[in-house]
């Protein structure tokens, strides 16, 4: 144990804290202005960090660490100016009912941040922006806000950056050094869907060149939580298969950590306006299927099957789809390997090395056994052969 | 450590594996699975919802009640997201203060309330007292 005034003196001792160099009084207070605020915070309301919504606060985005710990994010636009022409887009420039034009300065933004992070509101910060009149210039912005961060305030939480469509790759590389993560937002599944949302945005170019920088300075740069991806569904008429497609391209080949998907919502003066919203279950069956093909190791052959004759995945699990198809008789946990588990549904990868782990010290011969590890019988129990006995009411399984 | 964990519930679980915790189907191996995922919520929890406001420059503090002995481990949390930065956690009752200096992590157990660590830190530091007002951090940190 420490006595308190040990801890005093080493505090008063120090040279360098969260707030950097030689740093003897609290920096200038911030003025915040609310209403650049709240326009900047509500900008990122269709920036995706997690596939469980946002927070209903403006600026606050909640994610998910690798351990599963919800954690804040201060989710913002540098800028809410913007020379790109996306139809689906209020920051656009032929948006006819645009808001105020806000932005921050890299300093006014740094210390933003690192007054929510020391008072605990956040873990990190989410950066992104509009176009601007130049992606260089803003892009330039962007990068400097996170140096102050990490070099003047010492700030070693995590840092979300976007890079702009179009931005060069010695940017790309600066942002990278500086982040933990940074995407590029594809929006759409080919250069034939963008042409339809956005006049502005060249996507091979703009892009998939970026997201092809990015991938290749991984090696020597590194980014310790990769490079994320999101589409707008449903703005153009892309089918869910071809989103499949494009995504397996992006984790294949660009080496992408995840994707997300964020469900088109017609608004007021973009020239969608009067286009359908897309229902958000279609968002939460490709967040289905691609957590089928990035944590449950399905073959995309496997997920094929999930699809309909549109091409389209209709509102049902398509695990369940899946199985449904694919597997040919009932599964006994007590011998099954860890293949065939993880296609049962209601087993996912934990509770599946769970059944691995308990059968070798003892045989399931009940389901509430099951239960105990985590799996949810209710799914499963159709699928399954437990000690000789199966609940099954599959047809294509009687006898 | 869960608030009402036992001597001998607690030499059973320094012998149970990671193993033995998620798939044993022992009722007090069961109870045990239970205090330990009632701790880890707690302290998830209180990392993310404890507010921290500046008394100078160099402390931080905030309010926690916690229903688990898990002051020491949130308040270390925090010492080491601000290096060189003391943290003051606390309530009516008890306080917990850490520092992260050069790497390790320091901390004082013999405090009161978090009004009297304050003040004594405040003394220690020589600091005029800026305006504290310890019912609005509470109520911060409740509404959050």
């Amino acid at each position: 144990m420490v006595t308190l005034e040990k801890m005093a003196h080493l505090a008063l001792g120090s040279c360098f804290d969260s707030l950097g160099q030689n740093t003897t009084s609290l920096p200038d207070p911030i003025y915040l202005n609310r209403e650049k605020l709240g326009a900047l915070g509500a900008g990122t309301r269709y920036d995706i960090c997690t596939s469980s919504g946002c927070s209903d606060v403006m600026g606050v985005c909640h994610s998910f660490t690798h351990d599963g710990r919800c954690i804040s994010l201060f989710k913002t636009l540098y800028t809410n100016h913007c020379s790109h022409q996306c139809n689906y887009c209020t920051n656009a420039s032929n948006c006819s009912q645009k808001a105020k034009v806000f932005s921050y300065s890299p300093d006014e933004l740094a210390r933003l941040t690192v007054s929510l992070y020391r008072s605990n509101y956040i873990e990190g910060l989410f950066l992104s922006s509009g176009a601007g009149r130049d992606e260089d210039v803003i892009m330039e912005k962007l990068i400097e806000t996170a140096r102050l961060l990490r070099n003047k305030f010492h700030f070693r939480g995590y840092i979300h950056l976007k890079i702009l469509p179009g931005a060069s790759f010695s940017h790309i590389r600066e942002a990278m050094e500086l982040s933990t993560r940074v995407s590029v937002n594809l929006e759409a599944p080919s250069a034939s869907h963008m042409n339809d949302i956005s006049a502005t945005k060249d996507y091979n170019n703009d892009i998939l060149q970026r997201q092809r920088y990015v991938k290749d300075l991984m090696g020597s740069v590194g980014l310790p939580a990769g490079q994320t991806t999101q589409l707008v569904v449903g703005a153009g008429d892309e089918s869910d298969r071809e989103i499949f497609k494009r995504i397996l391209y992006e984790y294949r080949e660009l080496e992408i950590k995840r994707a997300y998907y964020s469900a088109f919502s017609p608004q007021e003066g973009t020239a969608f306006a009067s286009k359908e919203p897309q229902p958000l279950w279609r968002e939460h069956r490709l967040y289905q299927m691609d957590w089928l093909y990035r944590v449950y190791h399905f073959h995309p052959k496997e997920i094929e099957q999930a699809f309909d004759e549109t091409g389209n995945l209709p509102n049902r699990d398509p695990k369940a789809a899946i199985a449904s198809e694919l597997i040919d008789g009932p599964v006994d946990p007590n011998v099954a390997n860890y293949r065939d588990l993880v296609r049962v549904p209601g087993i996912g990868p934990i509770s599946a090395h769970r059944i691995i782990a308990l059968r070798m010290r003892q045989r399931i011969t009940r389901k509430d056994e099951l239960a105990s590890l985590g799996v949810i019988v209710k799914r499963a129990a159709p699928f399954l052969k437990i000690n000789g006995w199966r609940d099954t009411t599959l047809d294509r399984w009687s006898a | 450590m869960h608030e009402s964990c036992s001597e001998p519930q607690l030499c059973r679980a320094e012998k149970l594996t990671t193993e033995d915790v998620e798939l044993s189907p022992d009722p007090e191996d069961v109870g045990i699975r239970k205090m330990i995922s009632s701790v880890l919520a707690e302290i998830y929890r209180m990392r993310a919802f404890v507010r921290l406001k500046p008394l100078d420059n160099q402390v931080l503090y905030g309010y926690l009640k916690p229903r688990h002995k898990t002051g020491d481990d949130i308040c270390r949390f925090f010492a080491r997201r601000s290096p060189f930065t003391i943290i003051v956690l606390g309530n009516s009752l008890e306080s917990w203060i850490s520092l992260c200096a050069g790497g390790r992590v320091l901390q004082d157990n013999s405090c009161g309330s978090l009004e009297q660590t304050l003040d004594e830190i405040s003394s220690v530091l020589g600091r005029v007292e800026k305006d504290r007002d310890l019912e609005e951090v509470w109520k911060v940190y409740y509404s959050s």
